[in-house]
């Protein structure tokens, strides 16, 4: 309660209101006097006094809470305190003052007594009224706040008119406005909304309250009546608060009579609103699980939790349906339990209900005898609830629900269940999706990862000198390749040039390609000639490869000084020689193919045994070209392949050119024909031009 | 487009395996498959008829290689036969030649493995 200026004034006006009238009535029964329109006047100056406390006290309606057993415990202690000032009065002024069957004090004393008692009353009427006007006011309808209005109107009507006590006409126009107020009040019924909204536990303790108040509001009536002495007492100092105090604990033992017998009949009941109130609760849950989706585990275990808690169902399930290919049928796992294990349901083949399910979007068992028909025989559940999850219209799962008791499964339920499969189905898609996409994007990173590594395996850059040039180009068709290109200088004047290809294609070509690369690299700084490394590189390539990888190489090793070649070739595409006849400056292009088996294929004796070597003295002019198919099997937007041919007459075209022109015109002319298309394989070229 | 069958028959103490359309890394399981049922059965003489495959890439000829050992460390051989220009040209590059037994005509393959 707030203690404003304002509440002060109006303590203080009812204050001296009070003081006055106890002067005047101390005169009043001195000298005894009765006058009806001096009583009529001193009625009013008691309704200013009143209106005055009311206004006061308007602030004590705290409103601090909505929470109807926490305002029925206020109303209890209000109750039992004006009940106790009327029982106390009662006992205080009882057989005085009385004369001719009204209550007139007959001295000071008594006066006080009335006062003070016609105050305190007053003040817990009004307390009493605000209190309970919170309760009426819980869950409001426009409808229940006026007709509560046109309720305190009538009794405020009844009260004022108490003021002329003596005109029949009037005292009938009271009555009616009393029995009006009377009926409006029993109206009250027909809203008490807080009654239904009580849980079980709360309603029992809504009756107990009620029935205090029944008794404590039915005794204050009864005692404040005309022939009791409470009334008196009160009839005397105020008629109209007389009339007023009548009228609200009349009113407060009806409502709380009628309370007490709605919230009886609301009591089978409770339990389908405790129940509603945990589906909605659930279905708040379910949208954070929903909102909630970077985690298939947590959603799972959310959705069986949710309807384990909602239907009461003692074992909730769901299975997740993983697509088989063409000749593995459909995969069903159980991915979350509740009140059940994997364990448990391992013993039983749900395939029957699936079926069922698939057909008619429902499977309901009711009793033992009709698991035996969906082949669950022993199952130790006698009802089982069975709907799919269809997301985004297709069916990614089952949600179970067991019970251990028969038709445990109602329509409301079942519906409900369903509900909560169609939108779980939803998130655990989600769910399933991002971490694909998650696990696609840590993918895409490792690949990124590996191209990098592998352009660090291939040459920044290849030797050249004021006798020769050299250029290459090398790209992987995917992001990892298995092609490779290399150059080491074995001394001064020689220089080892080596073009392979791995069989196969993507990762496991490339991590071949970096073994080679440390296997040339060893093998090429011996200074052993290109068939002794050859030998070499099968021993080491064949110890390793898994039997259907091979490689293919073609290395070739030129002296600086003197411009002599060898060559030669483990199954690799051969290289191409272009040089000008010296007479008719024509350009001829031979192929360099040196016998050699692929690395890998065979056993080193017989290796060396099918290994040729083919030297060449380069002239000025002379281009060299060692390459991997990839450019060969490059293909058009029609499907046509570019080919030796072509390949072999644009070299021709290009040779009169340095290296890097000729590197210049390869790219240009497979981007002209290839017009976009992807290539399909690794392509790599290197050129040699002798100057 | 890029489809790939194979067709296995009996020929005498050989088996027959008639290869079509393109062996590549995508249709190479579908012969190795072939191939380990042929094992599986204790066939060890295999004459792999070419003449209507189209393609074949480095993934396909691993296959022969895989297969190789066991069969002749059972006394079989697996003979190659009927290829086209442009597939002989890849088996030739990479040496099969000197791997392989590689024939015109498969007649003359089976008539090798009858005449052991």
């Amino acid at each position: 309660m707030r203690i404003s200026l304002r509440n002060s004034l109006y303590f203080v006006a009812a204050g001296s209101i009070a003081a006055a009238l106890l002067v005047f009535d101390w005169i009043r029964i001195s000298i005894g006097l009765e006058d009806p329109v001096l009583n009529s006047i001193r009625s009013l100056f008691t309704i200013g006094s009143f209106f005055f406390l009311y206004a006061a006290l308007r602030n004590f309606r705290t409103k601090t809470s909505a929470k109807p057993l926490e305002i029925l415990r206020k109303l209890v202690g209000y109750g039992f305190f004006s009940a106790a000032i009327i029982s106390a009065w009662g006992i205080l002024l009882e057989g005085k003052g009385t004369s001719a069957g009204k209550f007139v004090p007959s001295n000071v004393m008594q006066l006080i007594a009335t006062t003070a008692f016609a105050y305190g009353i007053g003040a817990f009427v009004f307390i009493l009224l605000m209190t309970v006007s919170d309760i009426i006011y819980i869950k409001p309808e426009r409808k229940v706040r006026r007709r509560f209005e046109v309720f305190l109107g009538f009794t405020v009507a009844a009260s004022l008119l108490s003021v002329f006590g003596g005109s029949p006409f009037l005292s009938t126009i009271r009555e009616i406005a009393f029995v009006v107020a009377v009926f409006i009040a029993v109206l009250h019924i027909v809203s008490m909304n807080w009654i239904v909204f009580l849980t079980r536990k709360d309603k029992y303790k809504s009756l107990v309250h009620s029935l205090v108040l029944i008794v404590l509001f039915g005794y204050s009536y009864a005692s404040i009546g005309p022939a009791n002495l409470a009334g008196g007492v009160l009839g005397f100092y105020s008629p109209p608060m007389s009339e007023f105090a009548k009228i609200v604990f009349l009113f407060l033992t009806i409502y709380f009579s009628f309370a007490f017998i709605i919230t009886i009949f609301h009591i089978p009941t409770s339990g389908v609103f405790e129940k509603k109130k945990r589906e909605l609760d659930s279905y708040q849950n379910l949208s954070k699980v929903i909102t909630n989706v970077m985690d298939t585990t947590e959603v799972l275990n959310n959705t069986v939790a949710v309807v384990g808690a909602v239907t009461q169902a003692n074992k909730v399930w769901i299975e997740l349906r993983y697509e088989g290919d063409g000749s593995s049928p459909d995969e069903y796992r159980i991915s979350a339990t509740h009140r059940t294990s994997q364990y448990e349901l391992s013993a039983f083949d749900f395939d029957e209900v699936r079926k069922e399910v698939r057909v008619n979007k429902r499977v309901i068992i009711h009793d033992i005898e009709e698991f035996g028909k969906f082949g669950l025989k022993n199952f130790p559940s006698r009802s089982l609830l069975a709907v799919p999850l269809i997301a985004h219209e297709e069916f990614i799962g089952m949600l179970y629900a067991a019970h251990e008791m028969p038709y445990a499964f109602d329509e409301e339920e079942i519906s409900t269940v369903s509900a909560f499969a169609d939108t779980a189905a939803v998130a655990i898609q989600n769910s399933l999706l991002f971490s694909k996409s998650l696990e696609n994007e840590r993918l895409q990173h490792e690949l990124r990862i590996a191209h990098e590594m592998q352009l660090k395996l291939l040459p920044t850059s290849l030797p050249s000198s004021d006798k020769f040039e050299t250029d290459f180009l090398s790209f992987p068709a995917f992001e990892v390749g298995g092609d490779y290109i290399d150059c080491s200088q074995i001394d001064p004047s020689r220089y080892a040039f080596v073009v392979g290809d791995v069989s196969g294609k993507g990762t496991s070509a490339a991590f071949y390609m970096a073994y080679m690369k440390g296997v040339f690299q060893s093998l090429s700084a011996s200074g052993k000639s290109p068939s002794e490394f050859m030998m070499a590189a099968n021993e080491a390539v064949g110890n390793t490869l898994q039997k259907n990888f091979f490689i293919t190489l073609i290395y070739a090793m030129l002296n600086g000084e003197t411009g002599e070649l060898s060559v030669v070739r483990a199954g690799h595409t051969p290289g191409v020689l272009i040089s000008l006849n010296g007479e008719s400056g024509e350009k001829i292009c031979r192929l360099i193919r040196p016998t050699g088996v692929g690395l890998g294929l065979e056993p080193s004796a017989d290796f060396g045994r099918h290994l040729g070597e083919e030297k060449y003295e380069l002239k000025a002019g002379d281009t060299i070209v060692l390459y991997t198919d990839g450019i060969t099997d490059q293909r058009d937007p029609a499907g046509k392949e570019f080919g030796e041919e072509r390949f072999y007459a644009l070299l021709k075209e290009l040779s009169a050119g340095s290296a890097t022109e000729i590197k210049g015109g390869i790219i240009r002319a497979l981007a002209e024909f290839s017009q976009g298309t992807d290539a399909v394989d690794d392509t790599t070229v290197l050129i040699l031009k002798w100057r | 487009m890029n489809e790939f069958k194979v067709l296995t028959r009996e020929s005498g103490n050989a088996v027959v395996m008639e290869l079509q359309g393109f062996l590549d890394a995508h249709t190479a399981p579908d012969l190795e498959k072939t191939f380990s049922e042929l094992m599986s059965k204790g066939k060890y003489n295999i004459v792999v008829n070419f003449d209507a495959l189209n393609y074949i890439s480095s993934a396909g000829l691993g296959v022969f290689m895989a297969y190789i050992d066991e069969v002749r460390n059972n006394h079989g051989d697996i003979k190659l036969a009927n290829m086209q220009q442009k597939v002989f040209n890849v088996f030739d590059l990479l040496g099969f030649p000197y791997l392989y037994e590689i024939y015109k005509d498969q007649e003359e393959a089976l008539k090798k493995f009858n005449s052991r």
